[in-house]
C-alpha cells in the first residue's frame, strides 16, 4: 500500500499544491520532502493525518491545543474546530472559496482509492463543523464508496471503513509521527500504548467484530428452531438473546471507552505540559520576586531606622563640618590637660606652705646659725625652685579655657559624642539616604513585576482546575471500564451456562435441525476467537521485543550497553543490560528517549506486517550524529513507502548518502510572497542533483 | 484475504492460531472465510470471490464432513 498523491487546496500556506509519489519499486521506497522551517512541512503532515482520520487524529497532531473547559467529547469537537479555524489560506478568506480541501490518492493491492475531505468556513475563517464533507472513491472508474442504505451513523461507518481498509486512528501514531514531538509519546504511559498498538495492528478489533456477528448469527439460528410448545426452551432462548444483547452493549461501551481514554490522556498530557512550561516557572518566579521585594524593604527599613536615630540624636553635629568637629575635640582635650595640670599645681601650693614653715624651723636651728638677714633670700630661692617644677606646662595643655562652663566630666562626654559622629559625615548620611530611596524604589518596581506576573495566575488556576477535572473524568471512565470488564466476564459465564442448557434440551428432543448445527458451529468459532483474543498479545509481545531490540541496536549509538529489550505480559517495556538492570531508569537523554520510542514504533509496525506508509516529520530532531544515521537506515529499510519531511539541514551530507539509494522522489518546498501573502509550493528535485 | 488481521499473517500469530484450531478441531481456513465475510459485510472488501454468508460456510463444512 502506498500514497499515489496528496493534493492540498487553501490549506494553511498552500493555495494549491500537488505531491505525486511514485510507486515504491524494490528498495526505492523513500520520498524526501525538504524545506527550511516554516515552509509547510508540518502543514503537509497535518493535512495527510487529518485528511485520513478527521478529528480522530487530533491526539497525534502536535500543534492542537485542547479546550479543557468543556466535557471530553465537546472538547475534542471544539479543539478540532479551533485548529481548523487557523487552516484556511489568507487569500481564500479574502477572495474565496471559503473552503479547504485535502485529497489523498492511495493504491492498495492494485486498487485505487481517493479520500477527499472538505472543510467549510465562514468568511471570517471560522470553521463550520456541521458542513464537513468526506468523499471516498474506489477503482478505475472512481466508484463512490458509501454506507449501505439504512446506516444511521454514516460518520461511524466511514471511520470503520477507513480503519479496516487502511489503518485505525488509534494505530496511526505508529506510522505518522513528528520526530520533535515523539518525546511526548515517551512520557505517556507505555503499557496501554503498547497493548493498543499490538492489539490494533494484529487486527484483533476485526476478530472482535466477527465474534459479535457470529454470536448474533447463532442467536438467529436458534430463533429459527420452532418449538413453541416447549416453554422452557423458549425461556432459555430468550435468556440467551437477552444476555447476548447485554454483552454486545457492554462490549460496545467498552470500545467507546477505549477510544475516549487515549484522548483524555492526551488532553491531560497537553494540560500538564502547559502547566509545566508556563505556570510552574511563573509561580517560582513570582515567589523569587516576592523574596527580592522583601529583601529590599528590609534594607530600606534598617536605613530608615538609622536615619531616624540620627534625626532624634546628633544629626545637627553630624552634618557640621569635619574640621569644626575636630578643632572642638582638640580644644576640649587641651582644656582637660590644663585642668589636670592646674589641679596638680594647686595641690603643690599647699605643700609649699608646709615646706616653707618646716624649712624656716630647720633654718633657725642651724649651728653655726645663719644670719637672719639671709633667711628671707634663702626661703625665696627655695620657693622659686619649687615653683619651677610646674613649668613649662605639659604638652597639649590649653593656654586658656574656651569651655569654662563645662566640668572635666562634661568635656570628656562631649569628646566621646563627637568621636561617635565620625561614621556620619554629611556624605555618608547622604549615601544612607540614597540607599534608602533606592531600596524603596527597587521594592516598588519588583512589586509591580510580580503583580503583573500574578495577573496570569487565573490562567494557572484555570489549567489546574481543568487538570483536576480531566483527571477525575479519566478516573471515572477507567472505573466504568473496569466495571464493564467485570460485567462482561459475569455475563459471559451466564451465557455459556444458558447455551449448554439449551443444547441439552434440544438434544433431549432429538432435534437435529441445520439451524441448530449452524448455531453450534458459530458458538465453537466464537469460543476459538475468545481464546485468540486472550492469547494473541502475550504471544506477540515476544516478537515485538525481538524487533525492538534489533531496531534499538541499529539506531542507538550506545547500543552495546543494551543486551535485550523485554516486554512483560502486562506490556511494560524493559531495556535490559547484561546484568539485568533496566536501563530505561538511568537513560534520561532526550535523544535516547526519542530512539526508544522510535524503536517501539518501528517494531510494532514491523510485527504487524502492515505496509501502511510511514510519514515522519523532522525525523532526526534531537538525535546525535550516530543516532541520526541509525534512525534513517532503520526507518527506510522497511517494506513500504516512507515519506520523510526533513529540514534543509537534516537529511544532508552523510545522512543523505546513507539513504540515497532508497530515494524514489525528492521535493523541496518553496515560499513566494504574493501581494504580501506567503504561499507555499512544491518543486520536484532531480535525484542526480541531490 | 483477511489482509487486515495480521495475527493470521505473521509467522508467530499464524502458528498460534493453527495450534489452537487443531486443539479445538476447527479449521483456520474456515476462520479466514468468516473474517472475509465479516469484512465484506462491513462494505470494506471487494465482493468478488467468496462473497458468501456464514450459512454457506457452515453448510460447506457439513458437506465436507459428510463427504
Amino acid at each position: 500500500m502506498h500514497f499515489k498523491f496528496v493534493e492540498l487546496f487553501n490549506w494553511r500556506s498552500y493555495r494549491h499544491a500537488r505531491f505525486e509519489f511514485p510507486t515504491p519499486q524494490g528498495e526505492k521506497n523513500v520520498v524526501l520532502i525538504r524545506a527550511p522551517n516554516e515552509y509547510g512541512k508540518t502543514s503537509f503532515f497535518e493535512a495527510v493525518t487529518l485528511g485520513l482520520f478527521g478529528r480522530l487524529a487530533l491526539p497525534i497532531i502536535p500543534r492542537v491545543r485542547y479546550n479543557t473547559d468543556s466535557d471530553l467529547k465537546e472538547s475534542i469537537k471544539e479543539s478540532y474546530s479551533a485548529f481548523l479555524s487557523k487552516t484556511l489560506h489568507y487569500r481564500a478568506i479574502n477572495g474565496g472559496p471559503a473552503q479547504c480541501r485535502v485529497t489523498i490518492g492511495i493504491e492498495d493491492d492494485e486498487q485505487q482509492f481517493e479520500i477527499t475531505r472538505i472543510w467549510h468556513f465562514r468568511q471570517s475563517g471560522q470553521h463550520k463543523p456541521a458542513e464537513d464533507e468526506l468523499r471516498i472513491f474506489q477503482g478505475e472508474y472512481r466508484t463512490p464508496v458509501t454506507p449501505p442504505q439504512g446506516t444511521i451513523d454514516s460518520d461511524e461507518w466511514y471511520r470503520e471503513w477507513i480503519a479496516q481498509r487502511f489503518l485505525s486512528p488509534n494505530e496511526a501514531e505508529f506510522f505518522l509521527f513528528d520526530g520533535e514531538q515523539v518525546q511526548q509519546y515517551a512520557t505517556r504511559p507505555k503499557q496501554k500504548q503498547v497493548r493498543n498498538g499490538i492489539r490494533g495492528l494484529l487486527g484483533l478489533p476485526i476478530l472482535e467484530h466477527l465474534r459479535s456477528s457470529l454470536d448474533s448469527y447463532a442467536q438467529r439460528c436458534r430463533s429459527n428452531v420452532r418449538t413453541p410448545k416447549d416453554s422452557t426452551i423458549n425461556e432459555v432462548r430468550e435468556s440467551i438473546e437477552r444476555l447476548s444483547s447485554t454483552l454486545d452493549q457492554l462490549r460496545k461501551e467498552g470500545r467507546e471507552l477505549d477510544e475516549l481514554l487515549p484522548n483524555i490522556d492526551s488532553q491531560i498530557q497537553s494540560t500538564r505540559r502547559e502547566l509545566g512550561n508556563g505556570s510552574e516557572a511563573t509561580v517560582a518566579m513570582v515567589g523569587r520576586l516576592i523574596q527580592d521585594e522583601q529583601r529590599h524593604l528590609e534594607n530600606a527599613r534598617k536605613l530608615q531606622e538609622d536615619l531616624l536615630a540620627l534625626i532624634h540624636g546628633d544629626v545637627a553635629l553630624a552634618i557640621a563640618s569635619a574640621s569644626l568637629s575636630s578643632s572642638t575635640k582638640e580644644q576640649l582635650r587641651a582644656e582637660l590637660i590644663r585642668a589636670k595640670w592646674e589641679e596638680s599645681r594647686d595641690g603643690g601650693v599647699e605643700n609649699l606652705i608646709k615646706f616653707k614653715d618646716k624649712f624656716l624651723e630647720y633654718l633657725l636651728n642651724l649651728d653655726p646659725p645663719i644670719d637672719e638677714m639671709y633667711h628671707e633670700n634663702i626661703i625665696e630661692a627655695a620657693e622659686t625652685s619649687w615653683n619651677s617644677l610646674w613649668y613649662p606646662t605639659p604638652e597639649g595643655c590649653a593656654e586658656f579655657y574656651i569651655h569654662s562652663s563645662l566640668t572635666s566630666n562634661e568635656k570628656s562626654r562631649a569628646i566621646d559624642r563627637l568621636d561617635a559622629l565620625n561614621g556620619y559625615s554629611i556624605q555618608e548620611i547622604g549615601e544612607k539616604e540614597y540607599h534608602f530611596k533606592h531600596s524603596k524604589e527597587q521594592a516598588q518596581l519588583i512589586r509591580k513585576q510580580w503583580q503583573e506576573m500574578e495577573a496570569i495566575a487565573p490562567e494557572v488556576e484555570r489549567l489546574t482546575q481543568s487538570l483536576t477535572k480531566l483527571s477525575e473524568e479519566r478516573g471515572s471512565l477507567q472505573t466504568r471500564r473496569n466495571a464493564i470488564e467485570r460485567e462482561i466476564n459475569s455475563v459471559e459465564g451466564d451465557l455459556k451456562a444458558k447455551k449448554q442448557e439449551f443444547g441439552r434440551y434440544t438434544a433431549q428432543k432429538g432435534t437435529n435441525a441445520p439451524e441448530l448445527r449452524r448455531a453450534e458451529m458459530a458458538d465453537e468459532y466464537v469460543s476459538l476467537i475468545d481464546r485468540l483474543l486472550v492469547e494473541a498479545i502475550p504471544r506477540e509481545i515476544g516478537e515485538v521485543a525481538k524487533e525492538m531490540t534489533l531496531a534499538w541496536k541499529s539506531m542507538a549509538h550506545m547500543s552495546d550497553r543494551v543486551d535485550r529489550i523485554e516486554i512483560t505480559d502486562d506490556c511494560r517495556v524493559k531495556m535490559l543490560a547484561i546484568d539485568g538492570t533496566d536501563l530505561r531508569d538511568i537513560e534520561p537523554s532526550a535523544g535516547a528517549s526519542q530512539v526508544f520510542t522510535q524503536a517501539l514504533i518501528t517494531a510494532i509496525a514491523k510485527v504487524s506486517g502492515r505496509t501502511f506508509p510511514f510519514i515522519v516529520d523532522t525525523p532526526l530532531a534531537r538525535l546525535s550524529r550516530e543516532q541520526r544515521l541509525g534512525v534513517l537506515r532503520t526507518f527506510t529499510e522497511r517494506l513500504g513507502q516512507v515519506v520523510l519531511l526533513s529540514t534543509d539541514e537534516e537529511v544532508v551530507d552523510d545522512k543523505l548518502d546513507a539513504i540515497r539509494e532508497r530515494i524514489a522522489a525528492a521535493y523541496e518546498l518553496v515560499v513566494h510572497v504574493d501581494r504580501g501573502v506567503a504561499i507555499s509550493d512544491v518543486r520536484e528535485v532531480q535525484l542526480d542533483t541531490l | 484475504m483477511s489482509n487486515n488481521v495480521a495475527l493470521l499473517r505473521n509467522q508467530t500469530g499464524r502458528l498460534m492460531v493453527l495450534e489452537i484450531c487443531k486443539e479445538k478441531n476447527l479449521s483456520i481456513d474456515v476462520l479466514e472465510d468468516l473474517i472475509d465475510i465479516e469484512l465484506s459485510y462491513q462494505g470494506m472488501l471487494r465482493k468478488r470471490g467468496i462473497g458468501t454468508s456464514f450459512n454457506e460456510v457452515f453448510d460447506g463444512i457439513d458437506e465436507t464432513e459428510e463427504e
